[in-house]
């Protein structure tokens, strides 16, 4: 995959993740406040568990992907919820 | 003259040594890199952070006032509650990052010694409230690690098992009543005592006797919050780069109508930022230096901010500025002719790391 290739795949996937955020969370941001890097929990936008589980419904939602229990990793960041969604995601099957 | 660690004599019997920054004592190593790395990735390590500067603001404004001056939303924010928080210029450029502890109607704030004279002007500014340096009356001592929660229920009894992340309680240890605050700057569980000086051996004492720890020093933070992304302002921002392009927006109230510095975060933001750390991995041997060039199809894309080899991931890991339209995770650069893939952060994480 060239770089444009992975670039534009990236930059689809987080963009509708942070829409996916937005509108599953009561954050009170534009999708240019938020790092795809910063964490969502804890020592970042401080979610709880209660918009984890939204946020959860959205993500499968919006990208036909089943995220398994017990893996709170995946929802460490906008990065890390967008790798879970490139690996599993047929919508961006390689 | 340079004010001692709380620990001073304890750490010293250990063999451990030291450096000093704006004049207050720092461990740099105590049983050896390695050591206290596996303790803090594996187990429980303990920090003297006495060097960390504690001023404490009261005033019928203070939280007003405070949340007028800092980058986060403090405003609204309860007893018992730890914040992380950036302190700014007006025209965007940084001071310091802090960490925000309320109790007993007042704000305590901590900073690394490194920007407690800078922290201290600007607070010691502030209309209509008391600032009192605490300074060299407390003691901070750090404990965390994968076992810290276990060390805490040891010592500080069941309550202390329900402590929240970034939350905090009073509590005793060793018999001494302490202020106990879960936070960490590993990535790791960890717990934050403020206690008085004349008792922190005491406490020191209690800890170690209730679970297996290791005392550490400062130095082994570089490794760690490499792997983890932890914020280390002398190397993320030691060119001129901005708090946004370091990736710290979790650390700022959007929302907020005031705060020094909005208008140029708010500007920044609006205008695009021209570059982003990112966190990297490679394989290999040769660990890039800090400012080694980035190229992508023989064009500079970035450079290494610092990096180092991770024994926990056995691999390189780093952090480096990244042009805006390379900044995205999965691109592959090279850095003479090491590769560097650009990976989510923290390089390093699991289900029981925490750092952002």
């Amino acid at each position: 995959m060239s770089t444009e290739e992975i670039v534009n795949r990236r930059r689809d996937v987080v963009g509708r993740l942070k829409r996916v955020l937005l509108e599953n969370a009561d954050l009170e941001l534009e999708p240019e406040q938020i790092s795809a890097d910063g964490g969502l929990f804890a020592l970042g936008l401080g979610l709880d568990s209660i918009d984890a589980l939204q946020i959860s419904v959205g993500v499968e939602t919006e990208f036909d992907v089943t995220i398994p229990p017990g893996n709170p990793h995946v929802f460490f960041s906008i990065n890390t919820l967008a790798d879970f969604v490139l690996a599993h995601s047929e919508e961006y099957a390689q | 003259m340079t004010a001692s660690l709380s620990l001073h004599d304890v750490l010293a019997a250990r063999g451990a040594t030291f450096g000093e920054s704006e004049g207050r004592e720092i461990p740099l190593s105590v049983a050896g890199p390695g050591a206290e790395y596996a303790a803090i990735r594996e187990g429980t390590g303990i920090t003297d952070r006495s060097s960390w500067r504690i001023f404490r603001l009261s005033g019928a404004d203070v939280f007003s006032v405070l949340d007028e001056t800092v980058t986060a939303e403090i405003g609204h924010l309860a007893e018992g509650v730890v914040r992380p928080s950036l302190l700014l210029e007006e025209d965007g450029s940084y001071i310091a990052d802090l960490w925000l502890w309320i109790q007993s109607g007042a704000v305590l704030v901590l900073c690394r010694p490194l920007h407690g004279p800078a922290v201290a002007r600007v607070l010691d500014g502030l209309a209509g409230i008391t600032c009192e340096d605490l300074s060299d009356l407390d003691a901070l001592i750090a404990f965390e690690g994968p076992s810290s929660q276990s060390l805490a229920a040891a010592v500080g009894g069941a309550a202390v098992v329900g402590l929240g992340f970034l939350a905090a309680m009073s509590t005793q240890i060793g018999g001494v009543a302490v202020g106990l605050a879960r936070m960490s700057v590993s990535g790791e569980n960890g717990y934050l005592v403020r206690c008085p000086r004349a008792e922190a051996a005491t406490v020191f004492a209690a800890l170690e006797a209730a679970g297996e720890v290791v005392l550490c020093g400062e130095e082994v933070t570089d490794l760690l919050s490499v792997e983890v992304r932890a914020f280390r302002s002398e190397f993320d921002l030691a060119n001129g780069e901005n708090v946004l392009e370091a990736g710290l927006h979790w650390m700022v109230g959007f929302a907020k109508e005031d705060y020094r510095g909005r208008q140029a975060l708010m500007e920044w933001v609006a205008a695009g930022l021209p570059r982003s750390m990112m966190a990297f991995v490679a394989e290999g041997d040769r660990v890039p230096s800090s400012g080694a060039a980035l190229s992508l199809n023989g064009d500079e894309v970035g450079y290494v901010v610092r990096a180092a080899r991770s024994p926990a991931l056995g691999r390189i890991v780093g952090l480096a500025y990244v042009h805006a339209e390379c900044a995205w995770v999965g691109v592959s650069c090279l850095q003479d002719d090491l590769e560097v893939l650009l990976v989510s952060s923290p390089a390093l994480r699991g289900p029981q790391r925490v750092a952002g």
